[in-house]
């Protein structure tokens, strides 16, 4: 099972879907709950279903007899429920975390950029 | 074999005329000069659907991308829709978009696309119907330029058929 990019509009998707997990939802209702255009919501459950986060299927109407075509709703996979929890949570770990740079990778006197405070130089006036 | 006379029977016609010579290019930035020709072709019987073609060639022009022209043409669709053109007919250009859209996406795929998008589409106000379909038409635009999408056995069927 592969993992999707957690872009900024992929982790609203989520989040709504997570709310409840075991819940079908449409596909407008995502868009109207997250406020995102169809266009954005649509191709990313097109990549989770491709990898099998999320499981999708046609309600359970004849069209003839109601008059429209019918709605498919959308829900996470057990896996992908895990998963996406997951996702999510490596994504909001405290950013000092994800962007400590490596030290001594461009020479001279490195530190933790965040975390750390900045060396005194030495010989230095202040 | 007819096509019909509905917005998704013009945007096939439409689709199968450009796709005996570049149909396997709409993964590329000449899709709105697909689009432009297309439109060209059903100028009399949907001129809404000119409106719409010329405002994303103008925009691309502008912008440089197709898909950075349709956020921007959904963005003034209603400015661009709002006269002379009748409810109607913006609900036939909505379709007609949301076909395209459909079209873009593997044949295997476009039966269950068409029937949710257009759910989808009968669902929202009368108004937002083709700033829908052309979000749509965008996103399914783009996620082809990603996966790389090919036009395959569907294209060439409707190609043989329609002879």
């Amino acid at each position: 099972m592969g993992s999707p990019r957690m872009t900024e509009p992929t982790q609203q998707v989520l989040r709504a879907l997570l709310e409840d997990p075991t819940a079908e939802k449409y596909g407008l209702e995502i868009c109207k709950a997250v406020g995102l255009a169809p266009g954005t919501v649509h191709p990313i459950f097109y990549r989770l279903e491709e990898i099998g986060w999320v499981e999708s299927r046609f309600e359970d109407i004849e069209p003839s007899e109601v008059g429209r075509p019918r709605r498919r709703y959308y829900r996470l996979t057990r896996d992908g429920a895990e998963l996406a929890r997951d996702a999510l949570a490596r994504v909001h770990k405290p950013r000092r975390q994800q962007t400590r740079l490596r030290p001594g990778l461009v020479g001279g006197a490195a530190w933790p950029m965040v975390t750390g405070p900045k060396p005194r130089l030495s010989g230095g006036s202040t | 074999v007819a096509h019909g006379d509905g917005p998704e029977a013009s945007a096939v016609r439409g689709l199968d005329v450009t796709s005996e010579c570049e149909v396997h290019r709409y993964g590329t930035e000449s899709l709105t000069d697909e689009l432009v020709r297309m439109s060209g072709k059903h100028a009399r019987e949907e001129p809404a659907q000119v409106s719409v073609f010329e405002l994303i060639k103008r925009l691309e022009a502008e912008t440089g991308t197709v898909s950075e022209a349709m956020a921007r043409a959904a963005a003034r669709l209603p400015e661009a829709m709002a006269l002379p053109f009748k409810e109607s007919a913006r609900s036939r250009s909505a379709h007609f978009l949301l076909a395209i859209a459909v079209r873009l996406l593997p044949p295997l795929e476009r039966d269950r696309y068409l029937e949710e998008f257009r759910a989808e589409l009968l669902d929202v106000p009368g108004h937002t119907r083709l700033t829908h379909a052309l979000s749509l038409l965008r996103g399914v635009f783009v996620l082809r330029l990603r996966r790389g999408f090919k036009n395959t056995a569907g294209d060439t069927a409707v190609r043989g058929a329609k002879g």
